[in-house]
């Protein structure tokens, strides 16, 4: 990225002189390697997701794959993608030049002490949503959190079908709405765009991946396994942890790494329904198969996973 | 659960046994002994529609002739096969091995697969590289509506390690495209029947495995341990004539194999769960007439070499139609049961046969060819107690 994060001030300096119908109101927590800033767009005043990411080749081509990726799903689970531009260095220049060196010295001094390098600008639809804090206790209702997960395959059962793997799917990455209905975000950048990620990889581990969620398959960087399968996995860790308040097979930052890969190595997983025994059977057994140590032992498809969901949907209502 | 003739040298008798004497349900075509010439000429359709075909690219550099008759068999479309050089062709050769599949409509698709004898650490690399995905892509452009089938070749070794199984399980099962497994293991045993409890056992978990993640498995290549692969209720089992039909290796695809000598007949006693030499038979027949009437379930085609009071030759197919019939039958009386109650009827089976073989033995009948003795029968019996305890 650049030297110094950008401000919301600069990329407003920037977006209008280039032009662009943008203007960033606020930042937000970086995603990946890419600085976030909720912004707006002027004509319309819609909300949006400005997203920028130094121009570096190999980050630029993961992020083109994603949007490639966004505009193929047209759905409600994905945020839309809106624009993108490519900022060069030559832009900057013109940018920098744009100021009256007189009257402006200074400003153009803090600039270049910025050193702002040639970035790629996206935009994404923002999503209103409620945060997991607020919605935790309506997703501890079995009815809630059985359409939740039949939402949540839906949306995967779509990626998967362009054969596309999450492999960073948590909370932070599942929107809420106010119907409680999930949007799924950051797709296909997991492996080499978590900064956040970066931060919570073990040197046990040999992937980058947010360990409390992740499949073994990724811990161990078991690369011919890493599937479909693998969200599967994050998506039972979610819903055990909605239910049952704790980590199936432990928390690393209460545990320890090792004790978690331990539980991970041994299968040694707690019963749901021993944190929260009023859980529905089927429920909590469709939970445990999805979060199944060996890959082969989850499910083999979004379809059967989700007619057990229409199942379990019945029995609870 | 459907049996299907493995076919093999001498495909016609399988033919034949289908047609006039109605045993299994379909047969499983073996390019290395049917021409595709012939195969598409000579086949009646509905024979097809209820068969698979299995495009054999175990041994992707084989000089075997019939095998060449296919375009798409890797040493005839690259005219000498590499397997640095495959990827460049291995999509054509998918798309045209598909194409033979769907233009001759059989039941349902194989995607094959090589045979790799050793714990190679890129077993799933290569054959998804060169195989699997190749296949996939075609399958998904032509949109074809029929079961597809991915071919697992496996030794024994392969089964007993437990990585590599688990490997291979995460690995088959992560195709959603993919309904099922044709399974093919070379166990490598010295014994014509299966009777090695540890790769029987790992067998029967691999299997469970398989059809525990919703994949359908036909178990190629079996021999008579099929009956109790059967109690899994597997989507197919099989039967073959030559011993080479009834065990997988890859002999059969090498170039000297012409130079074996031929078997010593033999006849299918269902009774006893076993093949017996034909001249120990005889020898119970003309003797000991009274044994020979419990041990023995006659067919118009044994009848047939009886009375021709011929010593029957390997080359002659009634023996071979005799096994087809009476095994079909077997299977047929196990296919309408529950699992326990197929457990039970073959626990009985195993008793009857041990007491048969018992009673051979206290009329001082000698087995010069062990493979003839019941020394299977304990073993499967252990096999059916871990099968019901695991219900």
């Amino acid at each position: 990225m650049n030297e110094k994060s950008m401000d919301v001030n600069t990329i407003n300096e920037i977006l209008e002189f280039l032009e662009i119908d943008l203007r960033s109101s606020e930042r937000l927590p970086c995603s990946g390697q890419r600085e976030v800033f909720l912004a707006e767009q002027i004509s319309t005043s819609q909300k949006c997701i400005l997203k920028i990411c130094s121009y570096v080749p190999v980050r630029v081509a993961r992020i083109q794959r994603e949007i490639r990726i966004l505009k193929n799903l047209d759905s409600d689970y994905f945020p839309d993608f809106l624009y993108q531009s490519f900022i060069t260095d030559q832009m900057l220049e013109d940018f920098y030049d744009n100021f009256d060196p007189r009257s402006n010295k200074q400003r153009v001094e803090e600039l270049r002490s910025m050193r702002l390098k040639a970035f790629l600008l996206t935009v994404e639809e923002y999503i209103e949503h409620i945060s997991w804090a607020d919605c935790i206790g309506e997703l501890k209702k079995e009815q809630n959190l059985v359409n939740f997960l039949i939402h949540i395959f839906k949306a995967l059962s779509l990626l998967w079908s362009l054969k596309i793997v999450h492999r960073d799917l948590k909370p932070e990455n599942i929107l809420v709405k106010e119907d409680l209905r999930p949007v799924i975000i950051d797709l296909g950048i997991a492996k080499s765009f978590r900064d956040g990620t970066m931060d919570l990889t073990h040197y046990a581990f040999q992937t980058p991946c947010t360990p409390r969620y992740a499949a073994p398959e990724q811990l161990t960087n078991s690369k011919t396994e890493i599937t479909y399968k693998t969200d599967q996995f994050s998506v039972g860790v979610i819903a055990y942890t909605i239910l049952a308040g704790r980590f199936p097979y432990g928390d690393e930052l209460e545990i320890g790494v090792e004790r978690v890969v331990g539980n991970l190595v041994a299968g040694r997983v707690e019963d749901l329904k021993k944190y929260n025994d009023t859980t529905n059977d089927k429920l909590a057994s469709l939970i445990h198969k999805l979060i199944q140590v060996k890959p082969y032992k989850r499910f083999r498809n979004a379809d059967t996973i989700l007619q057990k969901l229409y199942e379990i949907k019945g029995a609870v209502a | 659960m459907k049996v299907f003739h493995q076919a093999g040298h001498r495909t016609i008798w399988n033919l034949q046994s289908f047609r006039e004497d109605n045993t299994g349900d379909g047969v499983i075509f073996s390019p290395v002994h049917f021409a595709s010439e012939r195969l598409e000429r000579i086949v009646e359709q509905e024979i097809k529609e209820v068969s698979l075909f299995d495009p054999q690219f175990y041994v992707p550099d084989s000089q075997k002739s019939k095998l060449h008759s296919y375009d798409f068999f890797p040493e005839k479309i690259m005219n000498g096969f590499l397997t640095n050089d495959y990827e460049a062709v291995a999509y054509e050769a998918a798309e045209l091995c598909l194409d033979f599949q769907v233009r001759n409509d059989f039941e349902s698709i194989i995607i094959p697969a090589r045979y790799f004898p050793e714990l190679i650490s890129d077993y799933v690399t290569q054959q998804k590289k060169h195989f699997v995905d190749p296949f996939l892509a075609a399958v998904e452009r032509e949109n074809i509506d029929k079961k597809v089938f991915l071919t697992l070749p496996m030794t024994a070794m392969m089964l007993m390690d437990e990585e590599f199984k688990t490997n291979l399980l995460n690995w088959v099962t992560a195709y959603p495209e993919i309904d099922g497994v044709y399974l093919l293991v070379n166990f490598n045993e010295p014994t014509k029947q299966l009777q090695n409890f540890a790769k029987f056992k790992s067998y029967l978990e691999f299997i469970q495995g398989l059809m525990e993640a919703e994949l359908s498995v036909i178990c190629g290549y079996c021999n008579t341990e099929g009956i109790i692969v059967a109690v899994l209720d597997v989507y197919a089992v099989t039967i073959g004539a030559y011993e080479n039909t009834r065990g997988f290796s890859i002999d059969k695809f090498l170039e000297n194999d012409q130079e074996r000598r031929g078997p010593a007949p033999r006849i299918y006693l269902p009774k006893l769960l076993n093949w017996v030499r034909w001249d120990t038979a005889e020898e119970i027949r003309e003797d000991l007439p009274g044994l020979w009437e419990k041990i023995y379930t006659p067919t118009e085609h044994s009848e047939g070499v009886i009375a021709s009071g011929q010593r029957p030759h390997f080359s002659q197919p009634l023996l071979y139609k005799h096994h087809f019939k009476l095994l079909a039958d077997q299977y047929s009386e196990i296919r309408g049961l529950s699992m326990s109650d197929r457990i039970t009827l073959l626990q009985e089976k195993i008793i009857e046969a041990s007491k048969l073989y018992e009673e051979i033995e206290d009329n001082r009948v000698i087995f010069f060819d062990s493979n003839c003795k019941g020394e299977h029968l304990p073993v499967w019996n252990r096999i059916l107690r871990h099968l019901r305890t695991a219900l």
